[in-house]
């Protein structure tokens, strides 16, 4: 077994009840891991015409070399599919207690091909793997079956699984791994609802093996206190980001949307959700492993328990203007139980009530329900809808694009100021957007370029802090001012180019969401918290992944090693997204939000995204990356560089897109030897599979 | 194995174990097990929480945790229940060890102790328990939430019985500045 892997990847075929494994180091050592390794396994698995919810698709599970490890943050698993919402790549990333356990198991990823014949579990322990029938946790929360399957298995076993949501193919979503934990975004969880699998189980006792402990550890508890020592370790730590979330509403940076700029005045007012942690939150949480905590444990009496932090205040209340904090925490929890994602539903019902508010839709399009903004029952009757599959909310289930169709069928053009409803949406490539505004210039090119079609990735928050530092609550000014002109000198420093920091110009903005797409790249590959990097201001830094991996693998790591691998991962996926249709034309954000300005808040009438200005930073951005300017697709030249060469022809021009054999399922000739070796695929081996 | 060499360094230090005590605070525990983590890393050289010396219980729906390890009892059950005496209190530092070299892997010291703290490591055929870390232990140097204090006895449980005093006893305005 080499150092910090488990060395093995499980491919579990649902079809045959058949589980084989192939070797880890046809990928580590180009990839090194988690959403490296996964983007490798589905570029090899899915093509242009796959069915996200079909046979062919596939969904990865990733852990990198650094998860169940002593190193700070352990505990990410990277989920990789073909997306149901954008029909681009699907990826989110959850954390919890899993993927630990799945290192443990000596297992670095678990790929789930095919589809069950009823719905099923799969179980892990060790070696064995077992598919075991799941018709009883059928239609339970994510709360009761994770707490059924630790009633059968042993309550040590870690569990991450689907709910009721997934099981009925909602797009958005979502697999949960423990309370407070999912990977939400692009609809992964609907993918593994098409396989029939309710949950994945691992019980784990093999241990990570690390080449040289004592450097290691002394190399993490380094992580650690550099963690500490973060600008804002203290108030994550203590608080979490519920003055930071508020710093955003009030500067107008959340909360995007037309609907939001006349929000009356007496509902900012009245809305507030720290009152209800003062109140309910009893304790501080966190992953495997994590220093920072950042999340609160809530007890609400008569409601239940659940987990909340950073987008999950504003979304479900502010987005929609439900002033009720309780509501806001039943929505919440009802959303982790149910297994949906909660940032596209408060999208969707942030569009579907702007429709409503400017008469668009009424209620013999919803079904006699009301949308008016903040209306709790009608909210709660068709989220309830939404889960169920049922009338208006099988359609809104299926995502935006339907929804819009559907409603644009419906609704005459005149009624709808001869546009389509789908004008309205705030969306990218059809995935809802989070509530951050794309009115800011460095955040309109992350949410344009992200590999999801959202911001997150490459959000670059040295200009969220900017815009958020003069209202920030329990500030003095003078502290406001010092860190705005820290924050601005950081940003010049980091771009290289003076302006950088000006929310106003469009200068240096490419080169740092460049270089934050860098940056999240890797704790992504490590199986680690990207929260703990300069994206959230925490100082982890590539140095700290290379003396980590150096001491537990043995082999001497570089920085620059490990940055050129987050620049080749991107490329991969980008290949890939392009290889499914994803040209420059689709990075954008929504029309209507170009050239207008922020709607409220501090910054209301200021900055707004010009169009040409736009197109110039996907100009910059694309020649950093090394991609065509007119297509948006990489260049050969960098994809030589990368090392991607097999993968050159697939770039039109050199075979094209799409006129590749359709790869089938479990043809073991489609793993290309990367070392040029000709390699058994490990002895592909039947594992015992057994039906209870 | 690189395992052992680091944990015969690791002994070669001067134990300062005597009259110290290892305490959980239940409440602080966020479950994040990196304490399972260093404890494994520290004693076998694998990261491996099933074969470390400190648990987690776990109420995961609820977000509830305790920690769990070897309490070091006065009269220990296991070191009665022993018969090859691998299992015994060491004079110099008033811990309950087991020496893996005499230990038969009987297992009957699992079976004694009324915590469920020793458990048996199959790779070494041994039954394995808490032994402070010869005097560092690592679960608390990597404890974030504060969990985990390893304390001379008659400092134990400070913390909460001052939490307790300014609230009970209405200290807590008396005790903040300016009021």
């Amino acid at each position: 077994m080499s150092y910090l892997y488990g060395g093995k990847i499980l491919r579990v075929n649902l079809s045959r009840r058949e589980a084989r494994f192939v070797p880890t180091d046809r990928y580590a050592s180009k990839y090194i891991g988690g959403r490296g390794t996964n983007a490798r396994i589905l570029y090899e698995s899915v093509d242009v015409d796959t069915d996200p919810l079909g046979l062919e698709n596939v969904v990865c599970f990733g852990t990198g070399p650094l998860s169940g490890t002593t190193f700070p943050g352990c505990s990410r698993t990277d989920v990789m599919c073909k997306s149901p919402v954008t029909n681009l790549i699907g990826n989110a990333s959850v954390g919890g207690d899993w993927s630990a356990e799945l290192k443990y198991a000596g297992w670095d990823h678990v790929v789930l091909e095919g589809k069950a014949e009823h719905p099923v579990y799969v179980d892990i322990h060790n070696d064995a793997v077992q598919i075991r029938d799941a018709r009883a946790l059928w239609g339970l929360t994510t709360y009761e079956a994770h707490e059924a399957i630790r009633n059968e298995l042993g309550p040590d076993v870690k569990i991450i699984g689907i709910g009721p949501a997934g099981e009925r193919m909602v797009t958005f979503a979502t697999i949960h791994s423990n309370i407070g934990n999912s990977a939400s975004r692009t609809g992964v969880g609907a993918v593994m609802g098409s396989k029939n699998v309710k949950a994945i189980a691992v019980r784990g006792t093999q241990g990570v093996g690390i080449a040289d402990p004592k450097a290691f550890l002394e190399a993490s508890l380094r992580a650690h206190n550099t963690i500490r020592a973060s600008k804002y370790y203290e108030e994550f730590h203590t608080i979490g980001l519920t003055l930071y979330e508020k710093a955003c509403i009030l500067s107008g940076l959340e909360g995007g949307g037309d609907g939001h700029a006349n929000v009356p005045p007496s509902f900012d007012e009245r809305f507030d959700y720290y009152s209800m942690f003062e109140k309910h939150c009893y304790k501080r949480t966190g992953c495997t492993g994590c220093p920072v905590h950042c999340m609160e444990a809530y007890h609400v009496g008569g409601l239940g328990s659940t987990v909340m932090s950073c987008e999950l205040y504003p979304q479900l209340s502010y987005e929609i203007r439900n002033a009720d904090p309780y509501f806001h925490y039943w929505l919440v929890m009802t959303c982790q139980k149910m297994g949906i994602d909660s940032v596209s539903t408060a999208t969707i019902f942030q569009w579907l009530m702007e429709l409503w508010e400017l008469g668009i839709i009424d209620s013999t399009i919803t079904g006699g329900i009301n949308l008016e903004w903040g209306n709790k029952d009608g909210v709660k009757e068709l989220f309830l809808r939404i889960i169920g599959s049922d009338g208006i909310g099988a359609v809104v289930a299926k995502g935006m694009k339907e929804t819009a169709d559907y409603i644009d069928a419906r609704v005459p053009l005149d009624r709808r100021y001869d546009k389509s409803s789908y004008w309205w949406a705030m969306q990218v490539n059809n995935n809802p957007m989070y509530g951050v505004n794309p009115r800011m210039h460095g955040m309109a090119l992350a949410y344009a370029v992200g590999r999801r079609s959202d911001c997150i990735q490459d959000l670059d928050m040295v200009e969220v802090d900017i815009a958020n530092f003069p209202v920030y609550p329990e500030m003095s000014e003078d502290e406001k001012k010092r860190l705005t002109d820290e924050e601005k000198a950081l940003a010049e420093r980091v771009s290289g180019k003076i302006g950088a920091g000006d929310l106003d110009g469009y200068q240096g903005k490419a080169e740092m969401t460049h270089d934050q797409g860098i940056t999240t790249g890797l704790p992504d590959m490590m199986g680690t918290c990207k929260w703990h990097t300069k994206w959230l201001f925490m100082d982890i830094e590539p140095e700290n992944y290379a003396e980590a991996l150096s001491a537990g693998t043995g082999r001497e790591v570089g920085v620059q090693e490990l940055i050129t691998a987050s620049l080749r991962l991107r490329n991969v996926e980008r290949v890939l997204e392009c290889k499914m249709g994803r040209r420059r034309e689709n990075d954008t954000i929504p029309e209507k939000e170009f050239g207008r300005p922020v709607a409220r808040g501090f910054w209301k009438g200021k900055i707004g995204t010009d169009r040409k200005e736009f197109e110039r930073m996907k100009d910059e951005y694309y020649a950093l990356r090394g991609w065509d300017a007119k297509t948006g697709i990489p260049t050969v030249e960098t994809l030589l560089q990368y090392g991607l060469d097999d993968m050159v022809e697939d770039l039109p021009g050199r075979g094209g897109f799409g006129e590749r054999r359709p790869v089938s399922e479990g043809d073991d000739a489609k793993l290309p030897d990367l070392d040029g070796k000709k390699e058994r695929d490990g002895g592909s081996r039947e594992t015992k599979t057994a039906t209870r | 194995m690189n395992g052992h060499a680091f944990r015969r360094g690791a002994a070669s230090r001067a134990p300062a174990i005597r009259g110290k005590i290892l305490l959980v605070d239940q409440e602080r525990c966020d479950g994040c097990a990196k304490c399972a983590e260093a404890c494994s890393l520290f004693h076998t050289g694998t990261s491996d929480p099933a074969r470390s010396r400190i648990r987690i219980l776990g109420l995961e729906n609820h977000q509830l945790f305790a920690p769990s390890t070897c309490q070091h009892c006065e009269t220990p059950f296991c070191t009665e229940a022993c018969p090859t005496r691998a299992c015994h209190r060491d004079e110099e530092s008033h811990a309950v060890l087991i020496d893996p070299e005499v230990c038969m892997g009987c297992k009957t010291c699992i079976v004694a102790c009324p915590f469920g703290a020793p458990t048996f490591d199959e790779l070494e055929g041994v039954s394995i328990k808490c032994d402070y870390c010869q005097g560092e232990p690592q679960c608390v140097a990597v404890c974030e939430p504060g969990a985990i204090s390893y304390v001379f006895s008659d400092e134990n449980n400070l913390r909460r019985r001052r939490r307790h005093g300014l609230k009970v006893y209405g200290w807590r305005h008396a005790a903040s500045p300016g009021e």
